[in-house]
């Protein structure tokens, strides 16, 4: 049985039953979408026993049932993170269905040829390029060159 | 004695139920019958060691099974 509409200010709260190590609500599915229930209870597997069912059209009734024996308060804490990790589920799907477009672009272009050189490629074409500096010491200049070079102009060396 | 569970089929696939029936058949015997509006399980003959939770770790699994075979 769903749960009759709302009048116009009418707010209407978070609403739960309680069960012997269980508690149960229903879900309406034009506030939480399915995405976002399913979203909410894949977190939830590993910490109690979920069970959804469709009482009506467009709502899904959540039962939690904890693992071990639980207080009432310990019941309600349940429902109330569960409920707080749909706003947030909802919340993640609407800004990654608000950002879907931006991201498919960042893709293009991290995965795309853009018809010019890649990073890398510029960056060695730079080092091939780039002039040495003159080396005033010679480190790089072998021993033996330099050996030669002393015994043919000796006045050099003494300089 | 047996136990019997509805699932609904706009919110758990079949193939899933059946991957979790699959998971659990050395600890019962697990008979699906899959309609249009609904998908019924009926759990006989259940390990003793885990028949206090054997429902509710199968239905977790199904469910677990669903949204990992919704998400791809």
């Amino acid at each position: 049985m769903s749960a009759p509409p709302l009048q116009e200010g009418e707010v209407r709260d978070f609403t739960f039953q309680l069960g012997e190590r269980e508690v149960s609500f229903d879900l309406d599915e034009e506030l939480y979408s399915l995405d976002a229930i399913y979203g909410a209870a894949y977190l939830f597997v590993d910490r109690c026993y979920v069970f959804l069912a469709r009482p009506a059209d467009r709502t899904v009734r959540v039962r939690l049932r904890s693992q071990a024996a639980a207080e009432e308060d310990a019941l309600k804490a349940l429902a109330g993170l569960f409920a707080n990790e749909l706003l947030n589920q909802v919340l993640r799907l609407r800004i990654g269905r608000s950002t879907v477009r931006l991201r498919e672009q960042v893709m293009a272009r991290a995965f795309a040829s853009s018809g010019t050189d890649s990073t890398i490629a510029q960056l060695l074409a730079e080092l091939d390029a780039e002039e040495l500096d003159e080396e005033p010491l010679e480190i790089a200049v072998p021993w033996e060159t330099k050996a030669a070079e002393d015994e043919e102009h000796p006045e050099a060396k003494d300089g | 004695m047996a136990e019997r569970i509805v699932f609904s089929r706009s919110l758990y696939a079949p193939e899933a139920v059946r991957a979790a029936a699959a998971a659990y058949g050395e600890l019962a015997s697990f008979e699906l019958q899959v309609s249009a509006e609904a998908i019924e399980v009926v759990i006989t003959e259940p390990d003793e060691s885990v028949a206090d939770v054997l429902v509710d770790e199968f239905c977790n699994h199904a469910l677990h099974e669903t949204i990992v075979s919704l998400r791809g």
